[in-house]
C-alpha cells in the first residue's frame, strides 16, 4: 500500500514548514537591497570582529572537542554518560545563563577570574579574548559529538593494523583516526563555527557590547534595530547567508 | 621456536591452545567457523590479552600473565594480514606499504611491491583494487617490516575464484622463501594443503588434532576433520576386528586394534546395489539414498541405515539412484581402516 499522509497530519506539518519560512519571507521582503553593501560596509568592525572571535573559537572548540569526543568514542573510561551530559549541557542551557555562570566564574572576581587576574594580570569581561570564551563555550558541544559520532563510525580494525604495523597510540590517532573521522570533524566545525558566529546571550552577558571588542555582529543587529532598523536587516542578510552555506557544506557529510 | 601455552576469553568464549612452531614449517590453523581461529591470532598479534600462560617467540617472551608481561602489538613485529586486507582508505597504495616502515621509505616500499608485481598499482587507492589485489598489497604491507611472525586470517577468502590461484601461488612463494614464523588460519582443506606443512585442527577453543594432511587423511580425530577430509567416520569398540558403533551396529575391519577405536571408510570404496549382493563383501548393510549431491567429477550418495555412508561414484555410476531408493551398501573388511581412538 502506498502511504497516504492524512489531512490533519499535512496541515500541521505544513503550518510547521509556514512557521519556519514566513521569518526569512519577512526579512527579504524589509532588506533595503539598494544600500545592503552600505551597510554592511558600515559594520566592517563588527564583521571582521565576527569572523575573529568565530574562527578562534572554532579552532579551540576543535582542540578540545575532538580529543574529548575520542574519548567519548573509544576511551576505556567509566562515566561516559555523565561526561556527555556536561558536554550536552550549553545546547540545553539558555545562553544567557551560560555567560552568567561564567561571569560567575571568570569574571574579575570569580574564582577562576581573580586568580587569573592575581597572576597573569588579564580579565575576560568586556575583552575580544572573553568573547571567545564565550562562543567556544557554545560551539563545543557541536565539535564535540560529531566528532564521537565520526570516531565511533570509523573503523577499529584499521587502528589495529596500524598497531600491528608499529604505529604506537599517538601515531595511530593521528594517522588512522583522524583522517578516517575528517569529513565529520569538518562538519562538527562547520555547525560549530556557525553557532559561534551567532552567539548573542552568553557573549553580552559575560564580554558586554564594546564596538571593536566584544560588539560581534549579531550584538550590532541588536543595537541597529532600534537606531536603524533598515540596517540591522541588511546585516542580517549576512548571517542568512553564511548560514545557508554552512548548511550547503555541511549537508554533504552530516544532513542526510 | 614459537611457543605458546595461553587461554584467551573472548564474549564469554574461551580458548585453550599450546602450541610450538618452528621456523622451518608453515603452520595452518583449521576450524570451523567459532573454533577460535581469529581469536588465537589477535592473542599472538597482540590485539587482544591473553588470560592465562604465556607466548615466547624466538626466545623473547612476549606475553606471560603470571609474570605480567606483555608486549603491546606494535612492539611484536607480526605481519598481520587480516581476511578483508583492511588497507587503509584514505592512503594510496604506496603509502600503505611505507606506513610500517621505520624512517619513511618509498623506495623500499616500492621493491616490496615490485616483488609481488605491484608496482603499477602504486599510486592507486585502495578502492580501485580487486580483492586480490587489496590481499597482495595488504601481504607487502606486512611483509615489508620483515616481522618475526606471519599471521595471515582465510587470505583467499576475499579473493575470487578466477583470480585466487595467481594469489595462491604468489603467496606460496613468498611465505617459503620467509625467514619468520608462519601461522596461517583457513577452513578451507584444499587451502590448508596447499600452502602448510602442518595443519592444526581447532574445534570449540580447542586442539583436536595436528598432522600433516596425510595424517588427517588417514586418521582423523573428530567427525569436522573426517568431513574436512570427505570419508566416512565412525567411533566404537572394536573386539576381534569387529567394531561396534554407538549405535550397536557392526563393521568387520581387516585392521582394527581391540579397544576403544576410530575408524574410516573412503566413499570410494562403498559399493552400492540395488539387489542384495552375493560374494566376497564381509560389511553389506540395507538402506534408503538419503541426499544425492552432484559435483564436478562424481556424485555424492548419502545413504541412511545401520551405518550412515556417503558413497562417492561416478556420474555415469549414479545415474542409476535416485533419492528414497532402497539400496544395499558394500564394502570390504580391509577397505575399514581401524586405528586406537
Amino acid at each position: 500500500m502506498r502511504d497516504v499522509i492524512p489531512r490533519r497530519v499535512a496541515t500541521l506539518a505544513g503550518a510547521g514548514i509556514v512557521l519556519l519560512v514566513v521569518p526569512f519571507i519577512g526579512l527579504m521582503m524589509r532588506i533595503p537591497w539598494t544600500r545592503v553593501l552600505t551597510d554592511v560596509g558600515g559594520s566592517g568592525t563588527a564583521l571582521r570582529l565576527s569572523l575573529a572571535v568565530s574562527v578562534l573559537a572554532t579552532l579551540v572548540a576543535l582542540a578540545l572537542g575532538v580529543p574529548l569526543g575520542w574519548t567519548l568514542a573509544r576511551g576505556p573510561i567509566r562515566g561516559k554518560g555523565l561526561i556527555r551530559a556536561i558536554v550536552l549541557l550549553p545546547i540545553v542551557l539558555p545562553p544567557v545563563v551560560a555567560g552568567a555562570a561564567l561571569l560567575a566564574a571568570l569574571g574579575r572576581r570569580g574564582f577562576v577570574g581573580s586568580a587569573i587576574d592575581d597572576v597573569f594580570s588579564v580579565t575576560f569581561p568586556f575583552t575580544t579574548a572573553g568573547a571567545v570564551i564565550a562562543a567556544t563555550f557554545v560551539a563545543l558541544p557541536f565539535v564535540t559529538l560529531i566528532a564521537e559520532a565520526g570516531f565511533r563510525a570509523s573503523d577499529v580494525r584499521l587502528e589495529e593494523m596500524a598497531a600491528t604495523l608499529g604505529a604506537g597510540t599517538w601515531r595511530r590517532f593521528r594517522r588512522i583516526a583522524l583522517p578516517q573521522a575528517a569529513p565529520a570533524l569538518a562538519a562538527g566545525a562547520a555547525l560549530g563555527w556557525a553557532r559561534a558566529l551567532g552567539e548573542f546571550g552568553a557573549t553580552i552577558t559575560f564580554a558586554g557590547n564594546l564596538e571593536g571588542r566584544t560588539q560581534t555582529l549579531p550584538l550590532a543587529i541588536f543595537f541597529e534595530l532600534q537606531r536603524d532598523p533598515e540596517a540591522a536587516f541588511s546585516l542580517s542578510l549576512v548571517l542568512v547567508a553564511v548560514s545557508a552555506a554552512v548548511l550547503t557544506a555541511a549537508r554533504r557529510t552530516w544532513l542526510r | 621456536m614459537l611457543t605458546c601455552d595461553l587461554t584467551a576469553r573472548r564474549n564469554g568464549f574461551r580458548l585453550e591452545v599450546a602450541l610450538d612452531v618452528d621456523l622451518d614449517e608453515l603452520v595452518a590453523i583449521v576450524g570451523p567457523n567459532g573454533a577460535g581461529k581469529t581469536t588465537l591470532l589477535r592473542a599472538l598479534a597482540g590485539l587482544d590479552p591473553i588470560s592465562g600462560g604465556s607466548v615466547r617467540v624466538g626466545g623473547l617472551l612476549w606475553e606471560d600473565v603470571q609474570l605480567g608481561i606483555r608486549l603491546p602489538p606494535e612492539k611484536r613485529g607480526v605481519g598481520y594480514v587480516p581476511q578483508a586486507g583492511l588497507l587503509f582508505p584514505h592512503l594510496s597504495v604506496l603509502d600503505n606499504v611505507s606506513f610500517g616502515l621505520e624512517a619513511p621509505s618509498r623506495s623500499m616500499a616500492t621493491e616490496w611491491l615490485a616483488r609481488l608485481g605491484l608496482e603499477d598499482l602504486a599510486h592507486a587507492m585502495p578502492d580501485q583494487l580487486s580483492g586480490g589485489q587489496m590481499q597482495l598489497v595488504s601481504f607487502a604491507r606486512a611483509q615489508a617490516r620483515q616481522p618475526t611472525l606471519f599471521l595471515l586470517d582465510e587470505p583467499l577468502a576475499s579473493v575470487d575464484a578466477a583470480n585466487r590461484a595467481a594469489v595462491r601461488r604468489i603467496l606460496r612463494r613468498e611465505l617459503s622463501a620467509s625467514p619468520a614464523y608462519r601461522i596461517l588460519v583457513t577452513h578451507d582443506p584444499l587451502e590448508a594443503a596447499a600452502f602448510a606443512d602442518r595443519i592444526v585442527v581447532l574445534e570449540a577453543g580447542r586442539i583436536i588434532q595436528t598432522g600433516s594432511i596425510d595424517d588427517l587423511r588417514s586418521h582423523p580425530r573428530s567427525n569436522y576433520v573426517a568431513e574436512l577430509v570427505g570419508v566416512n567416520f565412525f567411533s566404537g569398540e572394536a573386539d576381534s576386528g569387529v567394531i561396534t558403533v554407538d549405535s550397536g551396529a557392526t563393521l568387520i575391519s581387516a585392521s582394527a586394534p581391540d579397544g576403544p577405536v576410530l575408524a574410516t571408510v573412503h566413499p570410494r570404496a562403498v559399493s552400492l546395489y540395488t539387489a542384495q549382493p552375493s560374494g566376497s563383501p564381509r560389511n553389506v548393510w540395507f538402506g534408503t539414498i538419503a541426499a544425492i549431491e552432484p559435483s564436478l567429477d562424481q556424485v555424492r550418495i548419502h545413504v541412511t541405515g545401520p551405518i550412515d555412508l556417503v558413497a562417492e561414484v561416478t556420474h555415469a555410476g549414479g545415474q542409476a539412484f535416485s533419492e528414497g531408493d532402497a539400496v544395499w551398501s558394500a564394502v570390504k573388511a580391509t577397505e575399514v581402516i581401524g586405528y586406537p581412538r
